[in-house]
């Protein structure tokens, strides 16, 4: 203020009021902050980081729902696994069978007996290849919605892969039942069961002997599907600890952004709320300066 | 004799001149706390005889000041008139807490991402729509606001045009009077002051300019054109343009008016037009285009898929023909309301139901350069709408700020010049009081040797 003016009464209130006034909106201020933990109630208090702060939002997010996405697929691809470890299983219990049949001491019965064992085999088979996740049949392709096998192991789902993104693009995560169980992947392990059980019942030991390498071959079709399986569940392992990392970064960078330093925003809340009392103490000595009028 | 007779009459005036100035001193500290007062002087002059005569009051005022604090109050009025108005619609730009329009626009991503995962689960089908309906409904929102806002605006405009008209018929009636009154030299001071107030008024509204004119006669001038001149009021009235902006028109005596629009430079009426027809327009029109854009690549996008029912080519998003208006027409197609069976995740009829790749490509929109004309991500744009927001309103309190000093620091130097001291009235009053003391006391002293005299003389 010029040293010249007159100071009026007017004047001096109105000083007064807007020293008080002001003092009191930024103490308020810095306890919304201090309080909140948050600088950007309004773009305006920093637009440039309220966009950036809006933009690593919306990354989050994404990336926390492609995290959803490989928990989900996760679990059905974990579910083919073990059902595909299963028919290796059954395969391998055909193949034992196969070599009993194949043993020319046994009866006509003592075969049949055996045929009825790999009937069972094979539906067991079947109902494996039908096996349910959360996005319905897991070996049936894009045929999701119905049993790609008959209990005779008639095949009618399709070799769609199934895909999802999961931080890199369209990415496979499907196990597919045309590619384990069918001519797709070299040999039909139902057909082969089928010819077993035939070659049981028909009590002819050589020509149940030549289904063995077949069985060998179906089991290492099974396995070839589970190793590729086994490298999706890698891949999604490795999707799951890179979308983690992006997750804690964008989730880091949006506190970073958005979060007042609650120390610094105590402090300041102190050093003003200090500024208000100084403030508070002047006002009062101007108003209460003597009069000629006492 | 004569002498002591001049004396007693000179005691007599003085009696009289300090008498009117203790008046004007009471009048001063009177109006101590009235708005708008400015302190008067008691006026006083030698007689002819050495004596003292009041000759008037004396308004304290600068009327280059005066004109400052107009301009200044006008400034001041169309700044924080922005700024106010602006944060009235933060709420529709604000994010920070995730429940803001980029949300809605993530939420439509993520459920196609959801739905890619089990394409035939009914429930994530819904969740699609659900989401489309939710991002739908809070463009639609935040349009209709927009549009709300600028008619609030249009209305607060025409309030502010009918005070401006009142105002400024009272300041051409006080004209009048006051050159009525100066002309029979009566004390114009308080028409001054309540013309001063009044010119005030119609400063905080609309920009003004003061002057005399070459005949003497005062003249207000407002948004660049003639207001008042001497006791004459034009008027002013608002329209709407083609484009829907506000006009301003001034009609002095009869047709044609004359648009005065590009003249208004200060005052809430500033103020109201850049946020209604500058503001609002281009944030609302970033939004349209925001929305467009969004919608138009998950149309086309959804147009290549395939339903649960193995038919391919719908939409999910009726749009208008082109950006403009999209956020407030944008709306669910209403071939999908209700059939979250006809969503497209799968790219081809073959691969129905659990072909994801449509859905996956749908979700993948969030990382593609969908908007601003290819070069931004959905939620880039909408950061970018964010931080324009921010910018502008950040501008706009800074520009208060500003303005607002200016205005106080004009505010003081008129409080300085004009306002009442009560220490100072006080001063004046003892000395005003002791003069009127000693003027009865030389009174006194004349009657007691005029008594003496008359004594002596005839005895």
């Amino acid at each position: 203020m010029d040293e010249r003016m007159r100071v009026t009464d007017a004047l001096r209130y109105e000083s007064v009021r807007r020293a008080l006034q002001g003092a009191a909106q930024k103490h308020a201020e810095a306890a919304r902050q201090a309080s909140s933990g948050s600088r950007l109630e309004s773009p305006a208090n920093d637009p440039v980081a309220a966009a950036d702060l809006a933009r690593v939002s919306a990354q989050k997010q994404r990336v926390d729902t492609q995290r959803k996405t490989v928990a989900s697929v996760a679990g059905d691809l974990g579910l083919a696994e073990a059902a595909l470890a299963e028919s290796s299983d059954l395969l391998a219990r055909a193949k034992e069978l196969a070599m009993q049949g194949a043993n020319g001491s046994l009866s006509a019965s003592e075969r049949s007996m055996l045929a009825k064992q790999v009937g069972e085999l094979r539906s067991a088979l079947a109902a494996l290849g039908n096996t349910k996740g959360a996005r319905g049949y897991l070996f049936a392709g894009s045929q999701t919605a119905n049993p790609p096998f008959s209990t005779a192991g008639a095949f009618s789902g399709d070799d769609q892969e199934f895909v999802v993104d999961v931080g890199s693009g369209p990415t496979g995560v499907g196990a597919s039942g045309a590619q384990a169980f069918t001519t797709a992947g070299g040999r039909d392990v139902f057909q082969d069961l089928t010819a077993l059980e035939s070659a049981l019942n028909l009590n002819d030991p050589v020509q149940v002997a030549a289904t063995l390498d077949h069985l060998e071959a179906d089991r290492a079709q099974i396995g070839e599907e589970r190793g590729r399986i086994g490298l999706k569940q890698e891949k999604l392992d490795t999707s799951d600890l890179l979308l983690e990392d992006a997750s804690l970064s964008f989730a880091e960078s949006a506190e970073k952004i958005g979060s007042a330093d609650p120390f610094e925003a105590f402090s300041r809340m102190t050093e003003l709320a200090q500024t208000l009392e100084r403030s508070v103490a002047v006002s009062k000595q101007l108003l209460d300066l003597g009069s000629l009028w006492r | 004799m004569v002498a002591l007779t001049q004396l007693l009459l000179n005691a007599r005036d003085a009696l009289s001149a300090q008498s009117f100035g203790i008046g004007v001193t009471g009048q001063n500290v009177t109006n101590v706390n009235t708005t708008g007062y400015v302190r008067r002087d008691a006026n006083l002059a030698t007689r002819v005889g050495g004596g003292v005569v009041a000759v008037g009051i004396r308004r304290a005022a600068d009327q280059f000041l005066d004109r400052r604090w107009f301009a200044a109050t006008g400034a001041s009025g169309s700044a924080s008139e922005r700024e106010g108005q602006l944060s009235g619609v933060e709420s529709l730009f604000a994010d920070a807490q995730g429940t803001g329009l980029g949300d809605a626009i993530s939420g439509v991503f993520d459920a196609f991402q959801t739905l890619s995962q089990n394409p035939s689960d009914p429930t994530a089908r819904q969740g699609v729509l659900d989401k489309a309906a939710h991002l739908t409904t809070r463009l639609n929102d935040t349009a209709n606001a927009i549009a709300e806002r600028r008619q609030e605006l249009l209305q607060k405009a025409q309030a502010a045009v009918a005070e401006v008209n009142a105002k400024a018929s009272e300041v051409a009636q006080l004209n009048r009077q006051i050159a009525a009154a100066e002309a029979r030299g009566e004390d114009a001071s308080d028409l001054i002051d309540q013309r001063n107030q009044l010119i005030l008024g119609i400063s905080s509204l609309v920009d003004v300019r003061t002057f005399q004119d070459g005949n003497g006669d005062p003249v207000l001038q407002a948004a660049g054109t003639t207001l008042v001149e001497g006791d004459v009021a034009a008027t002013f009235s608002l329209d709407l343009a083609a484009d829907g902006s506000l006009r301003l028109w001034a009609q002095s005596s009869g047709p044609p008016a004359t648009e005065v629009t590009a003249g208004l430079s200060g005052g809430k009426l500033a103020g109201l037009k850049e946020v209604r027809d500058t503001d609002l327009v281009e944030l609302g029109d970033r939004v349209d285009q925001l929305a467009w854009d969004v919608a138009s690549a998950i149309n086309t996008a959804h147009a290549a898929g395939f339903g649960l029912d193995g038919v391919g080519g719908r939409v999910l998003f009726a749009l208008p023909p082109s950006a403009s208006g999209a956020a407030r027409q944008i709306a669910v197609d209403p071939t999908l309301l209700g059939h979250p069976d006809r969503v497209a995740a799968s790219s081809s009829a073959a691969t129905v139901p659990g072909g994801s790749d449509n859905a996956v490509a749908l979700a993948g929109l969030a990382d593609d350069l969908v908007a601003s004309g290819g070069t931004r991500t959905a939620s880039e744009a909408w950061a970018d709408v964010v931080g324009d927001f921010g910018t502008r309103l950040a501008r706009a309190r800074d520009t208060a700020e500003t303005r607002s000093g200016v205005l106080a620091q004009t505010e003081a130097m008129r409080q300085s010049e004009s306002g009442v001291s009560l220490d100072e009235e006080m001063v004046n009053l003892t000395k005003f009081q002791h003069a009127y003391d000693a003027s009865a006391k030389v009174l006194a002293t004349v009657d007691e040797l005029m008594r003496e005299l008359i004594d002596k003389v005839g005895r």
